[in-house]
């Protein structure tokens, strides 16, 4: 053998398990000695160092070629990628619309600009990776345990989710959401001239808190604009993507409007002229509390529904493909 | 569903080696089993396949024989020829049985894919 087969053996060998490193190499070595004898037969010389090299290159990068040896690992198999990729695109796409959301939050409420972008520029470091670093986890272990996951489902087929089909209820569901839209939308415009409106008799001491005036017009504008998506679709209802992509974009701005009174202290005040006696300060307090709570669960709802928006997004850009 | 767009030359380039890869796969297996019903090692298996059409890289072939001989369709040995140490490959009885059916499936489905193909 010449040096520079000695050495490509040498380095197939090191990337071998041990127990049968030195059984593949003479196997390999045998073979190339019969291609280089045959070689040097047909050409009636010994084989030049670039010639050699040739018959080398046949077998591969040695490392790539101690790889097959090995058995064929993955972290996810072929059986759950496209589940993985979609299940990742979605967490992550949810977790930034919420990011952007909080930091646009900031910046309405007078946190500094470096604060909110130095918040996302740290997104892909912190909570993208730990997003990304979960789901591959969750999934690696259901990829090791896929096969006894598959036959327990497969044993009950009522566990087996199948798409359901397109109902005619669909219609009026969608009817029933602009007709419960517009009655909100024209609630919510006469509050302004009649408070009653809002807090029923107990107008007569609750006013709304300053922060009512500053989303007024914000919290106008993103229930018209899904009233209009709404109708859209009604309308021309192959547009049901329309619909998919609109709802995402109002519920990431009313997150944002939610995050924003989140970090209100008060969404209720005592009325102008009406004196600040014990109980009525508590009752203020008691509803600011119970706004905080329903806020909160605002929020739960709105992050769901943008990841469920996200997830159709997603399933139908990948049909479409 | 969008309707299907013209695929860039370069990317069915690259579709098209996948789909070969693929396709050829499974056949190489056969291929190699069905050669292995005669006694070969490495060297001589790789030129009767390759006369036969079927040239196959030894950096694929070798590492195919051990996970075949790890199923226990291959057996194997190490024997002198030509004053030579030379490792042996043969079907194991194993081997032979799965053969028989693979050769029977690959006859169908050959069968089924032409028909197919003829139809259109």
């Amino acid at each position: 053998m010449t040096p520079l087969i000695d050495r490509y053996l040498h380095n197939v060998g090191a990337s071998l398990p041990s127990d049968r490193r030195d059984d593949i190499v003479r196997e390999l070595a045998e073979d190339i000695r019969a291609q280089v004898a045959d070689r040097e037969e047909a050409l009636g010389r010994t084989l030049t160092e670039d010639e050699q090299e040739a018959v080398l290159k046949h077998f591969g990068h040695p490392l790539a070629l101690a790889t097959r040896y090995g058995p064929q690992r993955h972290v996810i198999g072929p059986a759950l990628f496209p589940v993985y990729w979609m299940t990742l695109k979605i967490a992550l796409g949810g977790a930034l619309a919420v990011n952007v959301a909080i930091a646009i939050a900031w910046l309405v409420t007078g946190s500094p600009v470096g604060r909110a972008a130095g918040h996302l520029a740290s997104f892909p470091f912190t909570i993208g990776v730990t997003v990304f670093g979960w789901i591959t986890l969750i999934f690696a272990l259901l990829d090791l345990n896929l096969p006894r996951l598959l036959e327990h489902a497969w044993a009950d087929l009522k566990v087996v989710a199948l798409p359901r089909p397109e109902g005619k209820g669909r219609r009026w569901t969608l009817l029933a959401e602009i007709v419960g839209g517009t009655i909100f939308l024209l609630w919510w415009l006469s509050i302004p001239r009649s408070p009653v409106l809002l807090f029923g008799p107990a107008a007569a001491f609750l006013a709304p808190a300053p922060i009512f005036d500053k989303l007024y017009v914000p919290i106008t504008v993103i229930w018209l604009a899904s009233l209009v998506v709404l109708w859209a679709v009604l309308l021309r209802p192959d547009w049901a993507r329309v619909r998919t992509i609109g709802r995402f974009i109002t519920d990431t701005l009313s997150l944002v409007l939610a995050l924003i009174l989140l970090r209100t202290e008060a969404v209720v005040q005592l009325a102008p002229g009406v004196e600040a006696t014990d109980k009525l300060v508590d009752v203020v307090r008691f509803i600011n509390a119970q706004a905080r709570i329903v806020v909160l669960i605002w929020i739960l709802a709105t992050t769901w529904q943008i990841l469920q928006s996200a997830y159709r997004i997603v399933t139908a850009s990948s049909t479409d493909r | 569903m969008t309707p299907a767009a013209d695929i860039p030359n370069a990317d069915e380039n690259a579709l098209f080696e996948n789909l070969r890869l693929e396709l050829r796969r499974g056949g190489l297996v056969l291929a190699v089993l069905g050669q292995l019903r005669s006694e070969h090692y490495g060297y001589t298996l790789r030129k009767a396949l390759a006369e036969r059409g079927l040239p196959v890289d030894e950096g694929t072939l070798y590492p195919l024989l051990r996970r075949l001989e790890t199923q226990g369709l291959l057996a194997s040995e190490w024997r002198e020829e030509d004053k030579r140490e030379k490792r042996f490959y043969r079907l194991s009885l194993a081997g032979q049985r799965v053969v028989r059916q693979l050769d029977a499936e690959w006859r169908g489905l050959n069968a089924s894919i032409a028909r197919i193909l003829e139809d259109e």
